[in-house]
């Protein structure tokens, strides 16, 4: 049991005794609207970026309001111009047709649209590192409240200097589904103030597992995850194939592992005692919101 | 003009060299033995100066000689005056020959002030002589010292809501004088608070309220609470509704030096800051400093809460007690031997468990939640010998938040049920402070004090699991455990000098061991073998904290009194060392009897840090030590105040401050989010901050109604580097305007009926501009652009409380009734974002003290 919970429970009482609820108006501070710019490119995958503009608090908040279509987008490759990409109305999303991301080189795509200030940002792809091993090991561990874990143990060389890793496990069939994974693994972040390793409220999200090599640069190492056995199960689809659990880790630039960290740390409740105060997501878009990243993904199917 | 100047310069010239001549001129006389009068009418004759003198001064028949060696008539008058007491002057053109004024002899007059009936010893008596001009206060130990030329004077004392003493003295030698004051009557003694005026020292923004006010406010619950007392005063604030934090001129949660006893307590509230850990029947009173602080307390930057728990009734055996909706408390207190010595004991407990826990038993697989808290004070004072006496304290309280939950597992396909779960969980907190004092007199002006200190906070979290077969064998078995604490050792000492009345020297030496544990973990797990146990030990650290100080405090004229100090610190941690001097200055000047004026400057210096989520004094808040990387806060403090009493029961204040601190620490942006390689320096940012603001008061002291209403307007702002881009930010409980109001109306022997208002500036909140969409992740990430840069709605509350008591035949019952948020007033806790139908933004809002009526029951014997 964690402290949030202690206090969920006691102010629980508190407001089974009292407590009142109301809705209300809170007008927003002045804003000026900016460009927002997107871009998540694989190492080996051609150039996809969408862009888009702040909104205001009282617009709402459909994705059709929120995306740019009229914009004009520039790809450079190594300080050189590369490619002007075109809009994908199907996938909502500026293309190019030309140039795929490949590692070492850096990336620059500067975007515009009339009466807004133009943006643009940078990325460097790393290098793919790939693991030396993978295991499964069914029903290791249990929960504080006794359901049992399966453990994910992979090993891989890190590469010298700072590398940032962002790692994702996700149950066989399923690229999106839930899943909650635990470790005792010191280098992987976890929101501080869970105490045990094991308890419901020490779960991290199956796609949030985000570390970094400060505590092993350099030297091969390795990482246990513990996630719900029950879900960990492979099995056979209805067309025959066999539908196993995914192991997923990208190599990402420093930027892209900091944005992640402060998406995750959002929060929707405000001036609390016990809440932290919301945390500025910062990209690397100059001008606007945003991030551009090239990244390096490795994918391994888990026996 | 010039001329004018010159003329005046030789006259005054003039004056000067003939009003030499006399003494000097050059006399000659011969003849042998003679007496004293022929020798003034020989040198009178001889120098042809008049010499004037009364015979009843002078003893003329006395026979002397001349030495031979006299030149000037002043070598003839030492000659034949040499063995009389009596001193010349030239007047008008003669020599008058004057007596000497007899050196009277000084005499002091030293003792204890005390209550009358209970025998205990009233620390801050005002001990004055004739109209108040000169004297002393006593000290935290009741103990005063005068030291006044032989002769008459008229001694007076006075101590808030006891009757004045007054007493006629003939000094003739050094006298020992205990004084016994009367407590007033019931309706007389309504005293609301005693602050910092024209009586008191010259220290502003000294706040001193008693055990009987702190159960008089209205308050949560029916149950009087020390630390939500204090927020009644201008410039101390609640952090967060229902809290019993305290944030004063601006200053953070960490940064109040909260003493019981002389022993510093490090989390001083129970269910989650809902009720501080003071039993208001055990304390006798509570002092709070926000700035003039005196060079013998230091460690924190914005305030120091001194509270004293009671010494025992040394001549009758006594108790109160309560039962109320939350809690139960029970004091008693009597003497060892009768006069003497005496013992107070005091406890306090919950009983939400007590009824929950045979609630829950009817169902056994049922969820159990079993909140808890209890506390102990105990105190012994007694005698050592003529001049000592020995004090022993200690308080023990713990917090305990219990689930418990058993369910069956493994139910078959027949429903049969194939074991059984047990699951425990829970959290513990709590602290110990104990203390050993031994007073001891060096002479009739110097008083010493040495003490001996333990304090320990501990937290503890832990999980047990087993699991059982149908019959009952266990098959499984976890745990999982994790403590954080610190602990200090002190030991100190202090000597109080009086050397004369109005003047007094303190100085003394402190040192202070400190252990911390900031977070141990062990985790077991067991069925057929044992699959964990492990243990993760953030290594302990110690730190060694040491002080010596000096004080003068003096009076410099009849209107003026000064009070300087100097305070040196050393703080060993990890082979480094912190040096800080703090220099503390308090000013007052008395213009008139109605008018005061007050000013001080203090430097402060702090060693310890706290990391916390919130200001309501979580039991995982964790206090580690400065480090080079997080070096140690620093304040520095300008306070003044003018101060007028228009009539005897009325006092009206102003006092404006200006503080800034150095090296304040706040958590970096997204620190929630982190792992165990991250060292708690790098989770957070040191920065600086300042605070500024005026507090106007305005207080009825005496009478059927009592009361005090005030108005702050400040501001408190803070600035990191890596926070806000850099800017300046308002600190999260920055209100700039404060509004408070209490009232106690007493109309008769019991009945008492007391209410309390706050008005004040929301709380500083940090919300969102404007959104934007990651398409990636499909989220909508709102765009914060500055810290703090919105305020909830202002808060406003008003309670009111009656007491019916009646005097039974063993025993005084009072009956409080108790209304908290009289008119139902909805101030919001936090609030949070959601979307509507049509997905736009909207905020909610949640309130949890809602009208809120309580009762208790209350006993006193």
């Amino acid at each position: 049991m964690s402290t949030k919970t202690a206090c969920f429970i006691f102010f629980a009482c508190l407001a089974v005794l009292a407590a009142c609820t109301r809705n209300t108006d809170v007008r927003a501070p002045a804003h000026e609207p900016k460009l927002v710019l997107h871009g998540y490119v694989a190492v080996g995958e051609r150039f996809e970026v969408s862009v888009g503009r702040t909104l205001a608090m009282n617009v709402p908040a459909w994705d059709s309001n929120a995306l740019v279509k009229n914009a004009w987008v520039l790809l450079y490759d190594n300080g050189v111009f590369a490619d002007s990409l075109r809009y994908d109305s199907i996938r909502r999303r500026y293309a190019s047709n030309l140039v795929t991301a490949a590692s070492g080189h850096t990336y620059r795509v500067v975007a515009g649209v009339a009466g807004m200030t133009s943006v643009d940002a940078e990325a460097t792809a790393p290098e793919p590192v790939p693991a030396i091993s993978v295991s499964h090991i069914r029903n290791a561990r249990l929960t504080t409240d006794g359901a049992p874990l399966n453990d994910i143990r992979f090993r891989f060389n890190d590469p010298a200097g700072n590398n940032f890793y962002l790692a994702a496990v996700y149950p066989a069939g399923s690229h999106g589904g839930f899943l909650c994974v635990y470790t005792y693994e010191p280098s992987i972040e976890k929101y501080t103030g869970e105490l045990l390793a094991f308890d419901r409220d020490a779960c991290i999200d199956n796609d949030e597992i985000l570390f970094t090599d400060r505590s092993f640069s350099g030297t091969t190492k390795e990482i246990i995850l513990s996630a719900d056995a029950a879900q960990m199960e492979s099995y056979t689809d209805p067309s025959g194939n066999i539908q196993r659990p995914v192991l997923r880790r990208l190599n990402v630039s420093e930027d892209h592992y900091r944005y992640f960290k402060h998406m995750i740390s959002l929060s929707r409740d405000l001036g609390g005692p016990t809440f932290t105060d919301p945390v500025p997501v910062k990209g690397n878009v100059r001008n606007g919101y945003g991030l551009f990243s090239v990244f390096a993904a490795s994918v391994d199917s888990l026996p | 003009m010039k001329y004018r100047l010159l003329t005046i310069f030789f006259l005054l010239l003039s004056v000067v060299a003939q009003s030499q001549t006399l003494l000097k001129k050059q006399v000659s006389l011969t003849g042998g033995p003679a007496t004293v009068e022929e020798w003034l009418s020989r040198l009178s004759s001889a120098s042809g100066i008049a010499i004037s003198y009364s015979s009843e001064a002078i003893d003329l028949s006395l026979v002397v000689r001349a030495g031979g060696h006299e030149k000037t008539v002043e070598d003839y008058l030492k000659t034949i005056l040499r063995s009389q007491k009596v001193r010349y002057v030239e007047q008008h053109g003669k020599i008058v020959l004057v007596p000497e004024a007899p050196v009277k002899k000084k005499f002091t007059v030293s003792g204890y002030v005390t209550d009358k009936s209970s025998g205990e010893r009233l620390p801050g008596a005002s001990v004055y002589i004739g109209a108040g001009y000169t004297g002393t206060t006593s000290n935290a130990y009741g103990f005063y010292s005068i030291t006044l030329e032989a002769g008459p004077a008229e001694l007076y004392a006075t101590y808030t809501g006891y009757t004045p003493y007054a007493s006629r003295l003939e000094l003739q030698n050094d006298l020992s004088l205990d004084v016994a004051l009367d407590r007033q009557s019931a309706v007389e003694q309504q005293v609301v608070i005693s602050t910092a005026g024209s009586q008191a020292g010259s220290a502003p923004s000294r706040h001193s309220i008693s055990g009987q006010l702190i159960k008089s406010v209205p308050a949560l619950m029916a149950e009087g609470d020390v630390l939500k007392s204090l927020q009644l005063l201008p410039g101390v604030q609640a952090g967060n509704e229902g809290s019993s934090g305290l944030n004063v001129r601006g200053g953070s949660a960490d940064q109040n030096l909260i003493l019981l006893d002389g022993v510093p307590v490090y989390n001083a509230s129970h269910a989650f800051g809902l009720f501080s850990i003071f039993n208001p029947d055990a304390v006798h009173n509570v002092e709070i400093l926000k700035s003039g602080f005196p060079a013998s307390y230091g460690g924190r930057l914005s305030s120091v809460v001194d509270v004293h728990m009671k010494e025992g009734d040394k001549n009758r055996f006594r108790g109160e007690g309560g039962i109320g909706l939350v809690f139960s408390s029970l004091t008693l207190e009597g003497p060892l031997k009768k006069g003497r010595s005496s013992f107070m004991l005091s406890g306090r407990r919950t009983y939400a468990d007590l009824i929950l826990g045979p609630l829950f038993k009817s169902n056994p697989t049922s969820v159990k939640v079993l909140p808890f808290f209890s506390d102990i004070n105990a105190k012994v004072n007694f005698p050592a010998g003529p001049k000592d006496h020995i004090y022993i304290s200690l308080y023990m309280g713990k917090d305990q938040l219990k689930v418990e939950e058993s369910f069956e597992l493994f139910t078959g396909p027949a429903g049969v049920v194939d074991g059984l779960n047990n699951y425990k969980a829970g959290f513990s907190w709590g602290n110990i402070t104990s203390m050993a004092r031994w007073n001891h007199q060096f002479g009739k002006r110097t008083f010493s004090n040495f003490t001996f200190t333990h304090g320990r906070y501990r937290f503890n979290t832990n999980q047990y699991e087993t699991r059982f077969t149908p019959d009952n064998k266990v098959f499984s078995l976890s745990k999982q455990d994790y403590f954080s604490g610190i602990q200090d050792w002190g030991l100190k000492a202090d000597l109080d000098y009086r050397p004369a009345p109005d003047h007094f020297v303190k100085t003394g030496f402190s040192a202070i061991l400190h252990r911390y544990q900031p977070g141990i973990s062990y985790f077991y797990r067991k069925d057929s073998v044992v699959r964990e146990d492990i243990r993760v030990d953030n290594s302990t650290l110690w730190s060694g904290e040491y002080d010596v100080y000096a004080e003068d405090d003096i009076r410099l004229s009849p209107n003026m009194k000064l009070n300087a100090g100097i305070r040196a610190s050393l703080f060993a941690v990890k082979g480094k060392l912190f040096p800080a001097f703090q220099p503390r200055v308090s000013w007052l000047y008395r213009l008139n009897e109605r008018w005061s004026l007050k000013a001080s400057y203090s430097g402060m210096n702090q060693f310890i840090h706290l990391l916390t989520n919130s200001n309501l004094g979580l039991p995982t808040d964790l206090w580690l030590p400065v480090t080079r990387r997080v070096p140690p806060q620093t304040s520095r403090q300008l306070a003044g105040g003018a101060y007028f009493r228009p009539a005897g029961s009325i006092e009206v204040s102003v006092e404006v401050y200006y503080k800034s601190l150095r090296n304040v620490i706040d958590y970096s942006e997204g620190r929630s989010f982190g792992n165990a390689y991250d060292s708690w320096e790098d989770l957070v940012q040191v920065g600086k901050g300042k605070a500024y603001g005026v507090e106007w008061m305005l207080q009825k002291k005496r009478g059927k109604l009592t009361g005090m209403m005030s108005y702050t307007l400040g501001r408190t702002v803070r600035r990191f580097a890596q926070i806000n881009e850099g800017r300046s930010f308002p600190y999260k409980y920055d209100r700039r305007h404060e509004a408070k109001a209490v009232a106690i109306w007493q109309p008769k022997a019991g009945f008492e009926i007391s209410g309390s208002w706050i008005l004040s500036s929301g709380i500083a909140i940090t919300m969102p501009v404007a959104y934007y969409f990651d398409p990636n992740s499909s989220q909508f990430i709102d765009i914060y652009e500055g810290r703090n840069n919105a305020r909830m709605p202002a808060y406003h509350r008003m309670d009111v409380s009656m007491k019916f008591s009646k005097k039974k035949k063993w025993f005084t019952r009072t009956w409080v009734l108790s209304i908290y948020n009289v008119y139902n007033r909805f101030n919001p806790f936090f609030r949070y974002k959601e979307y509507d139908a049509a997905n736009k933004v909207y905020y909610s809002e949640v309130a949890v003290f809602p009208f809120m009526p309580s009762f208790g029951y209350q006993f006193k014997f």
